[in-house]
């Protein structure tokens, strides 16, 4: 192999975009053309694939969905995104418990459930477990189908815990499509917006390590429950 | 990059100096400047404490006639007697004061057996005779460092409290200026109605030079060593004597003249003679010895230095882990074992390769490897020990190694991420891990030994 095929090689080792693939005549090599198509059918599998049953239940959520019934309704109306559908919310209220948790984590398929399936089984236990490191209390795990980030707020309106995080599928691109976001909040209400927020994104196998990410994130929700606050007031050294 | 390696020891001061260049990211290319014994004889003001200005005098009047550039790298090594020297800080803060970019490194006995078996091309050697097993004797003024050798790896290190200075003697009149504790046990032992003796003969120096050359081969030879007197480090295993042994000698015994060419006592010690006497012990006992072409340890200070600090997720620390870590060897986590370790040392530093995928599952399962290999250690104080990944999940392998490991087991870690690789050019790779007490990031320092 000559110098600038070893050169092109190594850069093309450092990155997962679609560079050096060379071409047969004017157009891609049919290697590339097939790869692409490939991605694509992975990315579209994993915006409109819903997430196994048995997934959420060997994880013990509780499942709930948005108002959004379809992948359809979900993609083209975002608010419906952002509530719970009647029944879920009725299924909610009724597992209100005595008192406040500290926690609520929530899961969604988001834009990908591709993300989900890969991720959260690996986070899971271990964010669970490092949040009881600092003798917090969580609310069993909810599972929301199609849902948006800010059905947080909603969520914590219902239950009042000190913060909650809502992990969700991230849009998938061509490069990675079961890369997973984690958007958390200090006392979630109907009052907040946006920029009350922070979120660590990029997490996946080949991004930021789902394990990793678990355990910045149980710290991130002691700090934001010490603080009593979250957003763009507040700065984490995640790296 | 221009690299100085400078050695203080009992008996001399070496210094390497090398050009570092860095080429396809990673990979180095050393040139070698110079390589030379700068003294005959390291200034001390007494047994404890060094002459810094002689030492400073020695070193800067080299640099100066050989018109090196300053340093942006290097470490100056204190080893064998002068590391127990009480001004040790005070002479690494007059050196930096000269080169800032210089580090200061105490060996341990344990260290120093090695670097001085690379040095020495003793594990060269053995790599080219497979089989055959290797006694590296690295003989200095104060201390001889032991190295077992087989195939290329060291598999068992000690250290001896004989050298050939422990009497300092006036050359022309023989008078003794000073003896060590060892020199004085020797005394009366083998000389009950003189001692202290106040002048040497060649009669005396030829018992007593005998005399060590018979402690140190027993030393090397006996199975069961218990109550052998002049042991800093035992040798952490027995092993039965193997007739077919090679000795490898190198320090500054081996840089001795032999008593046909030169004056035995022109040094003010028992160098030549020591030499004179060990060739003799192993011709009568038809006993092969090698004198190494490259005796000093300063012949593997190569690329000498990395600095910088780690904070957040790149860094995980088990609470009771013990600020400043010196010193501590990194090895690959495949040539780990239990067997192999040497009960001298208190801290370690592995490097964990090949977790391809930074799933659970790989991580779990590698972490219940090491912690079902590390629960086997029994250390009657904390052990330290520094685990380098490749990828970067520091945090969460700390934790999970931090929810594995057993109560009973009394190991402190730390995980840091990606921050080295050894690679197939360096002989050895030191870690140093400390704390800024006021921003609480870690600082990070690699030195790396390369043979010349």
């Amino acid at each position: 192999m000559s110098s600038p095929n070893i050169f092109l090689e190594t850069l093309k080792k450092t990155t997962g975009a679609r560079i050096g693939i060379g071409r047969a005549g004017l157009r891609y090599p049919t290697s590339a053309h097939l790869k692409f198509k490939q991605d694509l059918a992975t990315s579209r599998d994993a915006v409109r694939k819903n997430v196994s049953d048995d997934w959420v239940k060997k994880l013990g959520f509780l499942r709930l969905s948005s108002q959004a019934t379809t992948r359809t309704e979900y993609l083209m109306n975002i608010q419906m995104g952002r509530n719970l559908s009647a029944e879920s919310l009725k299924t909610l209220k009724s597992q209100l418990p005595h008192s406040s948790p500290d926690i609520v984590i929530i899961c969604s398929d988001g834009l990908s459930s591709l993300a989900f399936e890969n991720n959260v089984p690996q986070m899971l236990e271990l964010m669970r477990t490092h949040v009881s490191d600092f003798g917090l209390t969580i609310f069993p795990p909810l599972y929301i189908d199609r849902a948006r980030v800010a059905i947080i707020d909603q969520i914590g309106e219902i239950l009042k815990p000190k913060a909650a995080i809502i992990l969700l599928g991230e849009r998938p691109g061509l490069g990675t499509a079961d890369s997973l976001s984690a958007y958390f909040e200090y006392s979630p209400c109907l009052e907040r917006v946006e920029s009350d927020r922070n979120v660590l994104s990029n997490i996946h196998l080949n991004g930021i390590p789902p394990t990793e990410a678990a355990l910045m994130l149980a710290e991130a929700l002691h700090h934001i429950i010490q603080i009593k606050k979250s957003g763009m007031s507040v700065r984490f050294e995640f790296t | 990059m221009i690299c100085y390696g400078i050695d203080i020891g009992t008996t001399t001061i070496r210094m390497i100096v090398s050009e570092v260049t860095f080429s396809s990211g990673r990979e180095r290319i050393v040139s070698l400047l110079s390589k030379k014994p700068l003294c005959e004889y390291t200034p001390f003001n007494s047994t404890l404490s060094l002459n810094i200005p002689a030492v400073l005098q020695t070193i800067k009047a080299y640099v100066e006639l050989e018109q090196f550039p300053p340093p942006d790298t290097g470490t100056i090594l204190y080893t064998g007697e002068a590391q127990r020297s009480t001004n040790l800080s005070e002479c690494t803060k007059i050196l930096n004061s000269l080169w800032p970019n210089l580090l200061s490194a105490q060996l341990s006995p344990e260290v120093e057996s090695r670097l001085a078996a690379y040095g020495a091309g003793a594990i060269e050697y053995s790599k080219l005779h497979p089989g055959v097993p290797i006694i590296h004797l690295d003989i200095g003024g104060g201390t001889t460092n032991l190295a077992r050798i087989e195939n290329g790896e060291i598999i068992d290190t000690a250290c001896l409290d004989l050298g050939c200075r422990k009497w300092i003697l006036d050359p022309s009149t023989l008078q003794v200026l000073h003896r060590g504790h060892s020199a004085e046990i020797l005394e009366k032992e083998l000389f009950p109605n003189l001692h202290p003796i106040q002048v040497f003969n060649l009669e005396i120096a030829k018992t007593i030079t005998a005399h060590i050359a018979d402690l140190l081969m027993k030393y090397c030879e006996t199975v069961n060593v218990s109550h052998f007197p002049f042991v800093v480090v035992p040798w952490s295993r027995p092993t039965a004597t193997n007739p077919k042994v090679i000795f490898f000698l190198s320090g500054g015994v081996a840089d001795c003249p032999s008593i046909e060419s030169a004056t035995p006592f022109c040094f003010g010690d028992l160098g030549p003679l020591l030499l004179n006497s060990l060739k003799t012990k192993l011709h009568s006992e038809n006993q092969q010895l090698l004198i190494a072409p490259s005796t000093g340890r300063a012949t593997v200070l190569g690329i000498s230095a990395h600095s910088f600090q780690l904070a957040g997720s790149s860094i995980y620390c088990s609470a009771g882990f013990r600020f400043p870590a010196r010193n501590m060897r990194l090895i690959e986590e495949n040539e780990f074992q239990i067997s192999k370790m040497d009960q001298g040392i208190s801290s370690l530093a592995i490097y964990v390769r090949s977790i391809n995928e930074p799933s659970l599952k790989n991580i779990e399962s590698r972490v219940k490897r090491l912690t079902a290999i590390l629960s086997q250690l029994q250390f009657k104080s904390p052990f330290n020990i520094a685990f380098v990944l490749q990828k970067n999940i520091a945090q969460s392998f700390g934790y999970l190694f931090q929810k594995q490991l057993p109560a009973q087991v009394k190991i402190e870690f730390c995980v840091l991420d990606e921050i080295t690789h050894p690679t197939k050019n360096i002989g050895l790779q030191l870690l140093d891990l400390s704390r800024d007490s006021e921003t609480k990031r870690i600082l990070v320092r690699i030195l790396e030994f390369t043979r010349f």
